[in-house]
């Protein structure tokens, strides 16, 4: 299935449009983990925490699965596909990966919520520690993801050659048959 | 007949997999060392997960 060429464009604003507030979401996530583990004041870890808790499923999630879906309609509804090319299939498993480590580890992010929600100063002044390898691998991923996506290195995999071979066969099928 | 074990540019190669470009045997190595690198940090070093900091 093609998109229209108007489709098309709008799909893709979204899915850059989303893809891009990830990666800053997840920048933004990394400050308030660094304050986390640095700030040696209870009121500023505290309102880290409860932070990093509302950004991550009030606007990094939703944006995770976002850029996901807008990535699988745009690959699917270009001549581009699904496994087709190395460059989209590592973008893609990249990207799953992503979403779920982040939907697998985000409960873990409320919980210490509420564990610094309910702790008292003295406890919370000893640090309640950070977050900062989950978002910091994640956003080498993203990062890595956009690289991709914006310099589409060439390379078929097997399958998208297959395809491709079958697709020149049909082209010269129908030359030949046009032909008096 | 056309024959078809051939093309018109006289090579064999549009009839075979070019094979896995070079870009992603070495985007495959660099992403088994560094998950090998993170697996032995932590196995040596400890995870230190935030939970374990807990009050």
């Amino acid at each position: 299935m093609r998109m229209r060429p108007g489709l098309r464009k709008s799909v893709l604003a979204t899915h850059l449009t989303v893809s891009v507030g990830w990666i800053g979401a997840v920048v933004a996530y990394l400050a308030l983990g660094v304050s986390a583990v640095t700030s040696q004041d209870a009121q500023t870890v505290r309102t880290a925490w409860i932070a990093m808790d509302l950004i991550g499923w009030n606007v990094i999630v939703p944006l995770a699965l976002a850029a996901l879906a807008t990535g699988l309609v745009m690959s699917l509804g270009t001549p581009w596909g699904l496994f087709r090319h190395y460059w989209v299939l590592i973008s893609l498993v990249l990207t799953v990966l992503s979403t779920i480590v982040l939907l697998e580890h985000m409960p873990t992010v409320s919980s210490l919520a509420n564990m610094a929600r309910a702790a008292n100063d003295a406890d919370l002044a000893g640090g309640l520690g950070g977050d900062l390898f989950h978002p910091g691998v994640g956003l080498v991923a993203l990062l890595v993801v956009t690289v991709l996506n914006v310099y589409k290195p060439q390379g078929l995999t097997r399958y998208g050659w297959r395809k491709q071979q079958e697709e020149r066969q049909n082209e010269r099928e129908q030359a030949s048959g046009s032909q008096p | 007949m056309h024959d078809e074990t051939g093309d018109e540019t006289g090579g064999r190669s549009d009839h075979e997999y070019p094979g896995t470009p070079r870009w992603v045997k070495l985007f495959v190595v660099i992403i088994i060392v560094v998950v090998l690198a993170v697996v032995i940090v932590l196995f040596i070093g400890g995870h230190t997960s935030p939970v374990q900091h807990g009050p």
